[in-house]
């Protein structure tokens, strides 16, 4: 969201926005609000959440498979 | 009882010759809760006033693609202005930089320094005093000259500041050179290790050691709440303007999916420089916040134990090397079984700590991974990969092969196994000496086409280690503190 206010003043009022949704300041501001950047910034976020979220799987069946080699390993000696 | 408290004492030395695998582990393990913090609970689509700072000196091999590049992202252009720092640059940098600023007027801007040669800090916060007389930005990205954001990586960044108290944020830089060396993919598999997972488990514990100098994100108010200028007294400046801002009260955050490519030394000589420069503000750092460690109660989370332990598995990484050997070569004259076990345990702990941060690291970034593989093998180097098989197998196989090694002279009890075992006691350090060797034989015409292969063999950790001994030897030394640039040819592949 594009807000044309000055400084950080602009930044106070962008915090409380809702992710995706265009500000009365950002339809009014020179660029505009862009329904194609917003969609690709949705998209954008939905995949890195769900990045993110495979990394605690992936970790852990990671995990197992080096517990199963040191008990294998403990066991066969 | 005192000999038991000793060889104890003993024992723990040589493990700690693991600590930085066992800190590694530590991380990746923070890392795979890194969703469960919910990095995206506060983000917003936010597209601030976004100040460039590009500090540029003789970059005219790099700079006209960085800018291009920055003219081409995907964030309103109205909303991004360029600030080319050069530094007295004496090639072509001030030219390309004017003429792309009148293909973009009001987009980029040119701020030649007459007298320069004072350093990047330097010439950052000259950036830095422009764009704040103006007071148009609401947040400052600096970069260097041969950064290449990919389109959506500003974005990417700019909506962690959804959340007030995020103070800076900083991408995933990751290594671009094409067609890369040996040293490039090495550093291609490292930045895997102590950025995409480092980082991730830094969030975690909400400490970060440093906002990358190569492409870090500081909202307004945190850099004026900073005195509105970084640090020109350590080598690190970077690293100190993350400190300030957290200690400042502000979070820092690193966005594993905001990708940027650089151009990383090609050679062990151009590693070197960078890297001594780098281990030297480590240093400097660890001084200067020396009322920071393990004091959370004033520092907050950058006083916790999880953060000390990753800075300090880095730093003191030598110390925890040499008194890893000092206690398995002591444990060889005087309890040589005692000896044996505590080495095949260090060499156990160090084989599962290994496989664990290797395959994590290389499925973390599958990418990356596909172009660097070997490397990740082989960081350890190839003699630490046999003494690794050894711990994680030794007790399995010497009984099968014991025929063999008797034949071989390598019977318990025979000398050549007494030497063979003291030489495995003392390579552990020994391996940081012969990468120093490395480094020196590099520029000789017929030895220096051996390093390749041989840095294999002894290892690019062992590398990295050495270049911390000798950070701590320049700082001991008091050797003059120069800012030196590394050279960039604009190696980054025309993919990225």
């Amino acid at each position: 969201v594009l807000l044309s206010l000055p400084g950080p003043m602009g930044f106070a009022i962008a915090k409380r926005l809702k992710p995706s949704t265009p500000s009365p300041q950002a339809k009014e501001s020179p660029t505009g609000f862009d329904p194609e950047r917003s969609e690709r910034y949705r998209e954008r976020l939905a995949s890195d959440a769900s990045f993110e979220r495979r990394l605690l799987r992936r970790e852990a069946l990671i995990v197992v498979v080096i517990v199963i080699l040191l008990v294998a390993r403990a066991l066969a000696s | 009882m005192f000999a038991d408290i000793s060889h104890g004492v003993l024992v723990a030395m040589v493990l700690s010759g693991a600590t930085v695998l066992v800190v590694g582990c530590y991380q990746y393990l923070l890392m795979s809760v890194h969703a469960r913090r919910r990095p995206y609970a506060k983000a917003a689509e936010l597209y601030p006033r976004v100040a460039v700072v590009l500090p540029a000196w003789n970059e005219a091999a790099v700079i006209e693609r960085t800018l291009v590049r920055l003219m081409e992202m995907d964030y309103p252009r109205e909303c991004v202005r360029v600030y080319v720092v050069d530094d007295a640059s004496t090639d072509e940098t001030p030219e390309i930089a004017d003429r792309l600023a009148a293909r973009h007027p009001g987009s980029i801007v040119n701020l030649r320094r007459q007298n320069g040669g004072e350093g990047k800090a330097q010439t950052i916060n000259h950036g830095l005093r422009e764009i704040q007389r103006e007071g148009w930005y609401e947040a400052v990205l600096v970069i260097d000259a041969d950064v290449l954001l990919t389109p959506d990586a500003l974005g990417r960044m700019t909506r962690h500041f959804g959340d007030e108290t995020v103070g800076g944020v900083m991408a995933y830089i990751k290594e671009g050179s094409r067609p890369a060396g040996y040293i490039n993919r090495f550093i291609s598999f490292e930045y895997i290790t102590a950025q995409a997972a480092a980082r991730r488990a830094q969030n975690v514990l909400n400490a970060h050691a440093c906002l990358a100098g190569g492409a870090q994100l500081i909202r307004r108010a945190a850099l004026e709440k900073i005195g509105g200028r970084i640090d020109t007294t350590t080598l690190a400046e970077d690293t100190v303007t993350t400190f300030g801002l957290q200690l400042a009260g502000y979070r820092v955050e690193f966005e594993g999916n905001a990708v940027v490519w650089a151009e990383e030394p090609p050679s062990l000589a151009a590693l070197w420089k960078q890297r001594l420069r780098w281990g030297r503000g480590n240093v400097q750092v660890t001084k200067r916040f020396r009322r920071v460690w393990l004091r959370r109660g004033s520092a907050g989370p950058l006083g916790g134990v999880g953060f000390a332990a990753i800075w300090f598995s880095v730093v003191y990484m030598p110390l925890f090397v040499f008194a890893s050997t000092t206690g398995l070569v002591t444990l060889f004259f005087i309890d040589r079984e005692l000896s044996i076990r505590a080495f095949q345990s260090l060499w156990a702990l160090t084989g599962f700590t290994y496989l664990f941060v290797t395959i994590s690291s290389l499925t973390l970034d599958a990418e990356t991974g596909k172009r660097c593989w070997r490397e990740g093998i082989f960081f350890p180097g190839a003699v630490n990969l046999v003494l690794i098989a050894y711990g994680l197998f030794g007790v399995l196989l010497t009984p099968l092969f014991a025929a063999t090694l008797d034949n071989a002279g390598l019977g318990p009890g025979d000398p050549g196994s007494a030497v063979l075992l003291f030489c495995a006691d003392i390579w552990l350090s020994a391996a940081i000496l012969a990468a120093w060797v490395l480094t020196r034989l590099e520029s000789r015409r017929l030895l220096g086409r051996l390093v390749p292969p041989l840095l294999y063999v002894v290892g690019y950790g062992p590398l990295l280690c050495a270049i911390t001994v000798a950070a701590y030897v320049a700082e001991l030394r008091g050797s003059e503190q120069r800012w030196e640039k590394t050279e960039k040819v604009g190696s980054i592949g025309a993919a990225v």
